[in-house]
């Protein structure tokens, strides 16, 4: 259990602890310092998948490589599948793809067996894992060519293959749909779907505000190292600041937005909502629907990450 | 044990193309001179193979200067240290495939001439000396990837050499035992004074130095790298 700002977090089964993170990269001289996460905590519970987001230079990738024990915290710490960061034999559960993976000169089922192989995965279990990959990845053909003549797309999918080889129980992927096809985007949330229909848990970090919508449980907006936002897709999307009320045969002395049928549209603060229904109302109006505004995850997160939302941001947690 | 084995597999792989041109150095060299150079002595062939097995011992200390940093600048490091091995585990498999790849520069060279030697009826003792110059280039790789895994390779290269170069200069004071402090410099000087027909002309003590050498340096190593970040701010 650990308290950041207005939000107290204290969840049962989390799979993935940050508490209180911090990370400062120094130059070689030690004069110029970046911090890249400051205070960062976060838990992520079995069987999600959790859609982590932030613009670039925010910390996520720092974030994922602590969890891995490819970077060090400055202060603070934190836990995978119960284990403090970077435990090498908890890795051989996770299934982790990094941003802008890069490989060796090898054929691709090569490759993912030699990965396998690092994770403890042998014999049968490995060829079986492997023939399955290969196939939903749709790489069964190119399987026995060098990875060198490959698409960008192509290594995207064999970085997922070698993340998913070892049947993980949880997966921490860095971007992993980019450079991929509209179709190959589809077989990978497919897959992502599979893995949490069987109990997995799923770390997701992505650019794509769409994929996240369509397929995350919880989001996290990460900003300057600090998590500004944690919540269902549906909690962060509902504004509860504004509300949007469709109102019928209203007088055109009040300003709303016509649509079809004589049906008016009012977008109001919460406080200006009585007041705007009564007016409704008095004027012989009849008022359809009251709801919280929608916003799409592109437009909350371009209000968070701006500039001007620094302060709303930084240091308080909202759900 | 098995994922040291595969990362050492994996290295020599990889530097395949560098090891099949040092490789064909060997084969290429002896065959020119037997060929075109018209009819080349014992003793022009014993300075080849002198040349040729110091350049051994350096091959694998170039190779491991810059392999933790090339590996951390293509990012394929990444994937394999997200994997489940120790970075001890990592690093002893770098250094095994340094020695495999070294073995197999070593073993091409004595083969070549112990084919040349057969030609001009010398029994030479050989082996002994591939042997000797083989942990040497151990040792040397061992301490180039210990300074390799801390610093730059061209920092490195510094770090190697001032390790590499201190017994020599304590050798005025202390007398040639000093170059037993790291045998790097010991068999290479030993090579030098190495002729067909009279084989090794060193003594042996310094292997076990070495080996307690090369041990320490894995430890080190290991230990250092254990806590370093092999990822930059890349955001």
């Amino acid at each position: 259990m650990f308290t950041r700002g207005s939000l107290q977090c204290s969840r049962m089964d989390a799979v993935l602890q940050f508490e209180n993170l911090s990370k400062e990269y120094r130059d070689f001289w030690r004069r110029k310092s970046f911090r890249a996460l400051d205070g960062f905590s976060l838990e992520v519970d079995r069987g999600e998948i959790f859609g982590f987001l932030g613009p670039n230079g925010a910390g996520k990738t720092t974030a994922l490589h602590i969890t891995m024990g490819l970077t060090f915290a400055s202060s603070g710490g934190g836990k995978m599948l119960g284990k403090p960061f970077g435990d090498a034999r908890t890795r051989r559960r996770i299934g982790f793809l990094a941003e802008n993976v890069s490989f060796y000169r090898r054929k691709a089922a090569d490759l993912i067996r030699f990965y396998g192989e690092l994770n403890g995965v042998r014999d049968q279990e490995l060829r079986s894992n492997i023939k399955d990959l290969l196939e939903a990845l749709d790489l069964k053909e190119v399987g026995r060519r060098p990875v060198t003549k490959f698409s960008r797309g192509m290594l995207q999918k064999v970085g997922i293959a070698q993340a998913l080889v070892n049947d993980p129980e949880l997966l921490i992927l860095d971007e992993p749909t980019s450079a991929l096809d509209p179709s190959a985007r589809v077989t990978v949330r497919e897959i992502l779907l599979k893995a949490k229909a069987q109990g997995k848990t799923v770390f997701l970090s992505s650019h794509l505000l769409s994929e996240i919508e369509l397929i995350c449980d919880r989001v996290g907006i990460i900003h300057r190292g600090k998590l500004v936002r944690l919540g269902t897709v549906s909690e962060l999307l509902e504004s509860k600041e504004e509300f949007e009320i469709l109102a019928r045969g209203v007088l055109d002395s009040l300003q709303g937005e016509p649509l079809q049928d004589g049906v008016v549209r009012f977008v109001v603060s919460a406080a200006e909502q009585k007041p705007s229904i009564e007016a409704i109302w008095s004027s012989g109006g009849e008022v359809l629907s009251v709801t919280p505004k929608k916003r799409s995850l592109e437009q909350l997160f371009l209000s968070l990450t701006s500039a001007d939302s620094e302060t709303d941001g930084a240091g308080e947690i909202r759900r | 044990m098995r994922s040291i084995w595969l990362i050492a597999e994996n290295f020599v792989r990889e530097q395949r193309i560098v090891l099949m041109v040092f490789v064909g150095w060997i084969f290429g060299f002896v065959l020119f001179f037997g060929l075109f150079a018209g009819p080349a002595t014992a003793s022009e062939y014993q300075g080849l193979f002198q040349q040729q097995a110091i350049y051994g011992v350096v091959y694998g200390l170039i190779v491991a200067l810059q392999t933790i940093h090339g590996e951390r600048k293509s990012r394929r490091i990444l994937a394999v240290l997200s994997k489940g091995i120790y970075r001890g585990e990592y690093i002893a498999g770098l250094m095994l495939g340094n020695a495999l790849l070294t073995s197999i520069y070593m073993g091409c060279l004595g083969t070549v001439y112990m084919f040349v030697s057969w030609k001009f009826g010398m029994n030479a003792s050989l082996w002994p000396t591939i042997g000797a110059a083989w942990l040497a280039s151990i040792l040397a790789g061992s301490i180039a990837l210990f300074f390799g895994a801390l610093l730059h390779p061209a920092m490195a290269a510094v770090g190697t050499s001032l390790v590499m170069g201190t017994p020599l200069l304590l050798e005025r004071g202390l007398g040639p035992a000093a170059s037993m402090l790291v045998p790097v410099n010991y068999v290479v000087k030993e090579l030098l004074e190495y002729s067909f027909p009279r084989g090794w002309p060193g003594s042996w003590h310094f292997v076990p130095i070495a080996m307690l050498e090369i041990g320490l340096l894995w430890f080190l190593t290991a230990k250092i790298f254990a806590r370093r970040d092999v990822t930059v701010a890349i955001e």
